[in-house]
């Protein structure tokens, strides 16, 4: 049973629990590491290559705590809203080679935006949330679902969203403090954060 | 140690710059931690570790560290002269993208460096990883004679911005960013995936031209320009647009295919352009746009020194010349033009022979340090040649500084010539590489110690694997290493450079072994030597006599011309 995180301007908290099909399970437990080993370096790395990587066709949860996710290309393609309607709005969710722009007038009736991360290191959903929010001007929840981990959490806040449907079985804790890894960014982002630039041309900085 | 930079003319941290470093170094101990107690699986700590410069290589797990655009304080190069003593083996590796790694560290004590480097404005951040890498430029720039506009304030900006943008953190692949501010370019920034011209405009306005997919490895290709005339203010704005294209349209579907070069090729460079400028128009003027007064703020960081007004320098130094032909050779070689009069900008060479090219040992770190304070305002810089260089030496100064470098072993006077090979880490150290680069460089460098001097300016450049670290496409002759069936061969390429002229080298022979590598290479610079006209380069006179009379002067006649 893995939490749902929210963002809000002054802090991160857990939400609720997910049911099932809302989060990604947890992957077999990890063996720890020989240090020993690991300090001897990896000997030839060449066979470890493998350049071709598969994505999947379709999105890595099928739920929300409103129901079941309507696809971007479902919505598109809806007869009216009254066909796909939820008490809550549709939860619509968006896979990371789709194209978010394609909501644009398209917006009425979805309660929630959410983006799928079929691999943690898929980056592509984070510009996903800034154009939902920056281009569509999408004021309301941008969740986060699939291989949600805590070290990409702050980079995730950054980006626009403000839900995270955690993968299973990590420590909620430490995901909840991720939002606080750094006191100061260098960046204008979604999250409308004072960013060092501005910082710096606004306020005489102290040398360090 | 903090304020250690204090006066030097770099960027020095502010309140923020130090806490944002500082925050690193804890969040990478916490995730180290969990790594080794398996919360973190391999594959999951991967990605994290390299965007802190952490490899696991062949022998030993490998540590990166960042340094901006090859700029170094005194007090920065002595720290790592002491992380190289008491982390790794008395030694630190320059590397081509003008940053520092160090060969043999514990996976458990890299956040121990981490702190250390910290303490002195420094940090490992992205100098691995599909990120955003270290911002490189020339090596000569604030001092070079054809220098148009400084470009280490925008690199600098770039740099700030570019640091764990939350965005761009997870890109298909690797991004290299690179600034040229001279009339030659000394960046390489046609083999970088985005790279800026900087200019200034008829109103005197500091402008960009930027350039995209160029890039080197298994597809090499020269960047093709998508700008021209970008005001500086919107460098940021428009950067983010290249980067949001590429990281929503590049391949992640094979990692071989997966830099932005592909896909600039993929759509056209017009098709590409467009998409940008599309992404573009929706932040233009937005926040990202850079404050009126920031590149002046900046700028005030890298503002000239006081110099002295120093008189017939040169005539001084012609009877010391004449009279010590080593100090005649170095001069020569390793003494550049500066922007004021009775300066020089002075290569120390890390290729002497027997060396791995690019290494020092913590005590010539040391040494050059002092050197600096003493003759140089207290500042290195790391050229990507895998050379250091003092800026600004005072002409009268340089025997005094010669006789020091040479004492520590660091008087080579082969800057630019056949001997100064850029040279991969190769197999003894890289877990990815075919073939062993450093004995080769050795090899060949053995073979041309002696005619270095009567061969003049040639750009050997030697690597490994495929990859290219050791920029072999650019080379004006290139080695790459290659697997045949287990055993370490070479192709020699020839015509590559990384001037304003920039061009690729193309592979002339079938892969030898190890062995004939330094004959076939003295056989092109005999054949060279032959024929050359007066004042005629070795890669000026590639071009007119084509590399097919090359190759035939190196492997025999051929049936199949080269184009």
């Amino acid at each position: 049973m893995s939490q749902l995180l929210k963002l809000t301007a002054n802090s991160a908290h857990v939400a609720r629990a997910l049911p099932e099909g809302a989060f990604k399970p947890a992957p077999d437990a990890n063996p720890k590491p020989d240090l020993a080993l690991v300090n001897a370096g990896q000997g030839d790395g060449r066979p470890k290559i493998k350049p071709n990587v598969p994505w999947p066709t379709e999105p890595t949860v099928t739920q929300w705590e409103g129901g079941a996710f309507v696809r971007l290309s479902e919505w598109l393609a809806r007869a009216n809203d009254a066909t796909l309607a939820q008490a809550d709005g549709v939860g619509v969710i968006i896979m990371s080679h789709e194209d978010p722009i394609a909501l644009e007038g398209n917006l009425d009736g979805i309660g929630l935006i959410a983006i799928d991360f079929p691999r943690f290191s898929d980056g592509r959903g984070n510009s996903l949330a800034n154009l939902v929010r920056t281009r569509l001007g999408w004021r309301k929840e941008v969740r986060a679902v699939g291989d949600v981990l805590i070290d990409q959490l702050f980079f995730m806040g950054r980006c626009g969203f403000d839900s995270f449907a955690l993968r299973d079985g990590q420590n909620v804790a430490r995901a909840v403090a991720a939002f606080n890894d750094f006191p100061h960014v260098y960046q204008n982002n979604a999250d409308g954060r004072t960013f060092g630039l501005q910082d710096n041309d606004s306020v005489q900085r102290v040398a360090a | 140690m903090q304020g250690c930079n204090k006066g030097a003319r770099m960027y020095r941290y502010n309140d923020i710059d130090q806490a944002i470093v500082d925050a690193r170094v804890t969040q990478f101990a916490d995730q180290t931690a969990r790594y080794i107690d398996g919360a973190l699986s391999e594959d999951e700590f991967k990605p994290l570790r390299l965007q802190n410069g952490v490899y696991i290589e062949r022998h030993s797990p490998l540590l990166r560290v960042a340094i901006p655009y090859g700029l170094l304080s005194s007090a920065q190069l002595r720290t790592l002269a002491k992380i190289g003593r008491d982390y790794d083996r008395s030694y630190g590796h320059f590397t081509t993208r003008q940053n520092i790694q160090f060969n043999w560290v514990k996976l458990e004590q890299v956040h121990e460096i981490l702190g250390h480097l910290a303490k002195v404005q420094m940090h490992a951040i992205q100098t691995s990883g599909s990120c955003i890498r270290n911002v490189t430029t020339d090596h000569f720039a604030g001092v070079a004679p054809d220098e148009r506009v400084d470009p280490r304030p925008l690199a600098e900006l770039m740099r700030q911005w570019s640091t764990l943008n939350p965005e761009f953190a997870f890109l298909p692949r690797k991004f290299k960013v690179a600034y040229n501010g001279a009339t030659e370019d000394r960046a390489a920034t046609g083999v970088h995936d985005l790279a800026f011209d900087v200019f200034r405009d008829a109103t005197g306005e500091v402008v960009l031209d930027v350039k995209v997919g160029g890039g080197q490895g298994r597809t090499p290709r020269l960047a093709v320009t998508i700008k021209r005339g970008l005001h500086w203010r919107d460098m940021i704005s428009y950067t983010e647009a290249v980067l949001r294209t590429y990281n929503r349209f590049g391949r992640r579907d094979n990692i071989y295919k997966a830099r932005i070069k592909i896909l600039v090729e993929a759509l056209g460079c017009e098709a590409f352009s467009k998409e940008v400028e599309e992404d573009w128009a929706a932040i233009r003027g937005g926040p990202a746009t850079l404050a009126v007064g920031e590149l002046a703020r900046m700028t005030a960081f890298f503002a000239p020194v006081a110099y002295l007004s120093v008189d017939r320098a040169d005539a001084e130094l012609a009877p010391l010349r004449l009279v010590n032909p080593r100090f005649n050779a170095w001069v020569k070689n390793n003494v550049s033009g500066h922007q004021r009069a009775g300066y020089a900008a002075v290569t120390i060479s890390l290729k002497p022979s027997n060396v791995a090219p690019g290494d020092a040992t913590s005590e010539q770190m040391d040494a050059v340090a002092d050197l600096a304070d003493q003759f140089t305002f207290g500042q290195v810089r790391v050229s990507h040649h895998q050379n250091l260089i003092l800026a600004d030496v005072a002409r009268r100064d340089l025997l005094s500084l010669w006789e020091a470098l040479d004492e520590m072993g660091l008087g080579s006077a082969n800057a630019g010539l056949a001997t100064d090979i850029i040279c991969c880490p190769g197999g003894d150290y890289c877990a990815l590489a075919n073939a062993k680069s450093i004995p080769v460089a050795a090899e060949v460098q053995a073979r041309l110690a002696d005619k270095a001097e009567e061969i003049g300016p040639l750009a050997i450049k030697m690597s490994g694997c495929i990859n290219a670290c050791g920029h072999h496409h650019v080379g004006h002759i290139g080695i790459l290493g290659v697997d045949k069936k287990d055993e370490e061969f070479y192709q020699i390429l020839i015509g590559g450079r990384t001037d304003t002229k920039v061009a690729l080298g193309q592979i002339i022979g079938k892969a030898v072994p190890r062995d004939q590598v330094a004959p076939l290479i003295g056989g092109l610079t005999d054949f060279y030597l032959d024929n050359r006209t007066p004042d005629e380069t070795f890669i000026d006179a590639v071009e007119r006599l084509g590399k097919d009379a090359f190759h035939d002067a190196a492997f025999g006649p051929k049936k199949e011309k080269l184009s």
